[in-house]
């Protein structure tokens, strides 16, 4: 007898399958690669490259005006000495140069998803299972969009998986200051952990080792890389006021309701869109304050703060995009091992394949350069369904969460009788 | 809760230890220097003069082969990056010690011989002797614009401001503190578990 467990994983990677047949068929007649894929077509894999070029180029905080702090760039030397080689020109031209290391680039990013997978995944199924997961994931519209970029977020999810594991908090702030150190974006995990201090003071360790390990990473590795790196906060600051991407780029792959600000944007005679983007915004710094104020309020474990710490991350931030969902692989473990099939259900909307391959809403014709078929082509930019589901889901996910610790907490610490 | 005090001995390991890495520090990297060279890149152009329409405006390197010509012709100094490949613009930034201004000087004469050469041999090879038809008839060549020039911007200025070097000096004192005193709350903590 098949198990369901068995037959729904098995429908998920088939689903993966299908998405991607359909854009290997999609860029064997159109020499590009579809929506959800960035829509400039020349700039495959350049969040990897233009990284790797300045890590052995001078100026990154000054000129390039880098929000990555200095182990980035020192992972990336490492890369380049030992896996890469000479290179020269510019960073388009470090990628000409690189053709041949592309695959094994494509195998190191795998490999961190298998790891992620075997640490989070490793005691609660067994092998057959894993390897499915191992396939609906490596399909999943997040790592493909992410392996497309190049871009070295997936080096977070290992250590992610590792955080989730019930080590020592002496590692667990080790860990917790590499991701820092790699996205400055996880001290969100630290700040809800800080929060909770009042009432849970388990985690002393983690709140006072944390900072101290953050800065001895910071500034060994800025040391050793001899550049400006005391800027980065600044250039995180001009980072989040620039407006770095074009609404068509946050619209492609968004996993923030905070997105649909642009949609006016993109469909200017959708005049209700910006007013509808701010209500949604307003509404989601409102379950975000509801939900730091629970954390204040009531005694969580480590599990839920790291839950509620990507839940703020991915939902916050629109400039991560769809790479941060990402993070939820290892979260998924943490639902399956308590049992919360209804998260288990709507956070797997974000890795089901066939979302990203129907189209809702053409936008325009562009031409121009297609990297991977090395030809000028005539792109066809629109919008899938991933655009309006992925930030709905995960808003869902935000305001499920809510409601869930509330009903929990209030169970699990009932009020003294007066 | 954390012990931010050190001991005597701690504060004089800390302080005589970090000193001597962050003097060395400061030492090695008060001496270099970094000096921007702009070139004005050899032009390969067809152009209509009547319409004022350019059929082709292409620089006669791409940045690879520029890096290429830099990496044979800068003999002495082997640091140096190509800071901007844009248009009619290039920077090269070559890094160097205080006091090296003659050798830098001397691999830019040849770097200059070398871009030179390069340009004509790839003219010749593709660009001379192009005639373009145009839709009304007319005939136009290819022709260079100029061949590049070097132009020296400034003097070698110090690679790094004292800010930079104020940390450098500061840093390796900060982390062996932090080392400090984070091992001791790991031993404390540990033996209030036991």
């Amino acid at each position: 007898m098949i198990s369901k467990k068995i037959i729904l994983i098995t429908l998920l990677v088939l689903a993966g399958i299908c998405n991607f047949l359909f854009i290997a068929y999609f860029f064997y007649k159109n020499s590009y690669l579809p929506a959800p894929f960035i829509p400039d077509k020349n700039d495959t894999f350049m969040d990897f490259f233009h990284t790797l070029y300045w890590s052995q180029n001078d100026g990154i905080y000054t000129e390039w005006k880098s929000i990555y702090p200095p182990l980035n760039f020192l992972i990336l030397d490492f890369f380049y000495e030992f896996f890469i080689g000479d290179l020269n020109g510019t960073p388009f031209e470090y990628r000409k140069q690189s053709l041949s290391k592309l695959f094994g680039i494509g195998v190191i990013f795998a490999s961190c998803l298998l790891a992620s997978i075997k640490i989070s995944y490793g005691k609660l199924v067994n092998l057959k299972y894993q390897l499915l997961l191992i396939f609906f994931f490596l399909l999943s519209p997040p790592f493909l969009f992410a392996l497309e970029r190049g871009n070295l977020l997936i080096l977070c999810l290992p250590l992610l998986s590792l955080y989730i594991l019930p080590l020592n908090n002496i590692y667990k702030s080790l860990i917790l200051s590499l991701l820092v150190n790699l996205k400055p974006y996880f001290l969100i995990l630290y700040i809800v952990i800080f929060i909770n201090l009042k009432i849970n003071n388990k985690n002393n360790d983690l709140i006072i080792l944390t900072p101290i390990f953050s800065l001895i990473i910071f500034l060994s590795t800025g040391l050793i890389l001899n550049q400006e790196f005391y800027l980065v906060p600044f250039n995180l600051f001009d980072f989040s006021n620039a407006g770095a991407l074009s609404p068509y780029n946050i619209l492609t792959f968004p996993s923030s309701i905070s997105s649909f600000i642009f949609l006016n944007e993109i469909i200017p005679d959708f005049k209700i869109s910006r007013y509808l983007g701010y209500t949604l915004k307003i509404l989601l710094f409102y379950f975000i304050f509801k939900l730091i104020q629970l954390v204040f309020r009531k005694k969580l474990t480590m599990d839920y703060l790291t839950i509620i710490g990507v839940v703020i991350i991915t939902n916050y931030s629109i400039t991560s995009g769809g790479y941060s969902l990402l993070f939820y692989i290892p979260i998924l473990a943490i639902f399956y091992k308590n049992k919360n099939y209804a998260f288990l259900a709507i956070i797997s909307i974000f890795f089901l394949g066939v979302i990203g391959i129907i189209p809702i809403y053409y936008t325009h014709n562009a031409i121009g350069m297609s990297y991977l078929s090395s030809a000028p082509v005539e792109i066809v930019q629109n919008l899938t369904l991933i655009a309006v589901i992925y930030p709905v889901a995960n808003f869902i996910v935000l305001v499920m969460l809510y409601n869930y610790l509330k009903i929990k907490v209030n169970h699990d610490q009932p009020q003294a009788k007066t | 809760m954390i012990n931010l005090k050190l001991k005597l001995r701690e504060l004089f390991f800390t302080i005589f230890v970090g000193f001597l890495i962050g003097l060395t520090l400061y030492y090695i990297n008060y001496t270099k220097t970094t000096q921007e060279i702009k070139i004005i890149p050899g032009i390969a152009v067809a152009k209509e003069f009547c319409d004022n329409m350019y059929y082709i405006n292409i620089n006669l390197y791409t940045a690879f082969e520029l890096s290429e010509i830099i990496k044979n012709s800068m003999l002495l100094v082997k640091n140096y990056s190509i800071k901007n490949f844009q248009g009619e613009l290039v920077i090269l930034s070559v890094k160097s010690e205080i006091g090296e201004g003659d050798i830098i000087n001397s691999d830019l004469n040849i770097l200059k011989e070398n871009i030179i050469s390069f340009e004509t041999h790839k003219f010749d090879k593709i660009f001379k002797g192009v005639i373009l038809n145009c839709t009304n008839n007319s005939k136009l060549t290819v022709y260079k614009k100029h061949a590049s020039e070097l132009i020296w911007v400034n003097y070698p200025k110090k690679r790094y401001n004292n800010i930079h070097l104020g940390l450098l000096l500061l840093s390796p004192m900060i982390i062996i503190y932090l080392f400090i005193i984070s091992f001791k709350y790991i031993k404390l903590s540990e033996k209030s578990n036991d």
